[in-house]
């Protein structure tokens, strides 16, 4: 079973590529986690729902999702770019079905009712949560039962919460939490920079040992994605790979060894 | 700058006047965690911090 993870920016600009590389695998068992929060803040702009970002204390910016924007998020994730996405995969002859974490309780998740944020004077301040979410369970019985099938299962990051919201999870921890649920053979992040970059060089391996030595050396957004690769190989996952989703095809580059491969 | 007494172990800390509500400090003499509270009067008080997530989102 593969984990495959692919960034809105990658999927912009590349959906073709992406998906054609995907759909070449699709009798191995494979699941395909999309983001896409660049596309929800263009849609809640025409909607007028004004986006907010707040920054958490490690410096990463994330969306502070009100009740109005969650309505937004799960529009654009749950049904635009997922059936988008759904629908491109058929069309490259593979059958597909797309699943939000709401569906068969996919992903249930704990809503995080205070967070914390660094405000616009550089203090720390504790203050009402969004509906964002850490996942805490995925259906992998579901997933299995459709790849047992033959589907590809395309999951958008919205999750079930525990009083029955829906809630924003990123894509980097859906994938990380499925992937470790799986005990997957892989899990990939696809992201718009060819992997984690140390003064420009192109790091090969990372170490689970070695993930917080490398936190103050690569950007908040990288330093995410690794941890979250990190946490799904100490749980069983044999290798995570973060690689670029720009070239022509992802998969097979990583397979010839592109990218940053984080191992025990 | 204004004093309030730390809920853990009773010293004093330092909060400035322009602290707003939720703010978070760590009393240095003791290592809690501390939330400003103000309630609708506008009196300032210090509690223990929850265990407070961070925000995940996409």
């Amino acid at each position: 079973m593969m984990v495959v993870k692919a960034g809105g920016r990658a999927l912009e600009s590349n959906m073709e590529g992406i998906l054609r590389s995907i759909s070449r695998r699709a009798g191995r068992g494979l699941v395909f986690v999309h983001g896409g929060g660049d596309i929800v803040t263009r849609f809640e702009e025409a909607l007028g729902v004004e986006p907010r970002f707040v920054v958490s204390p490690q410096g990463i910016r994330s969306r502070l999702t009100t009740k109005e924007e969650m309505e937004v998020f799960n529009m654009v994730m749950s049904g635009k770019l997922n059936k988008e996405i759904v629908a491109s995969l058929h069309r490259l002859g593979v059958g597909a079905v797309g699943l939000s974490g709401v569906d068969g309780g996919l992903m249930r998740a704990q809503r995080k009712k205070r967070i914390v944020i660094v405000d616009e004077r550089g203090r720390r301040r504790a203050i009402e949560g969004g509906y964002t979410g850490s996942i805490k369970e995925v259906n992998t019985k579901l997933i299995e039962t459709l790849t047992g099938m033959g589907y590809i299962v395309v999951v958008a990051p919205v999750a079930l919460g525990y009083e029955g919201e829906l809630l924003n999870v990123d894509a980097d921890q859906a994938a990380s939490a499925i992937a470790s649920a799986l005990k997957a053979d892989q899990l990939v992040i696809l992201t718009d920079v060819e992997g984690v970059l140390v003064d420009g060089e192109l790091v090969k391996e990372i170490r689970v040992g070695e993930v917080d030595k490398l936190g103050g050396k690569i950007g908040v957004g990288m330093n995410r994605k690794v941890l979250m690769c990190a946490r799904s190989v100490e749980a069983g996952v044999s290798r995570a790979v973060i690689a670029s989703g720009l070239v022509d095809d992802p998969l097979e580059n990583v397979e010839k060894g592109a990218g940053t491969i984080i191992t025990r | 700058m204004p004093k309030l007494s730390c809920p853990v172990c009773g010293g004093s800390l330092d909060i400035p006047e322009d602290a707003l509500p939720g703010e978070l400090f760590e009393h240095e003499e003791c290592g809690a965690q501390l939330e400003l509270e103000v309630d609708d009067q506008g009196s300032r008080r210090l509690k223990e911090a929850e265990e407070i997530a961070e925000d995940w989102g996409e």
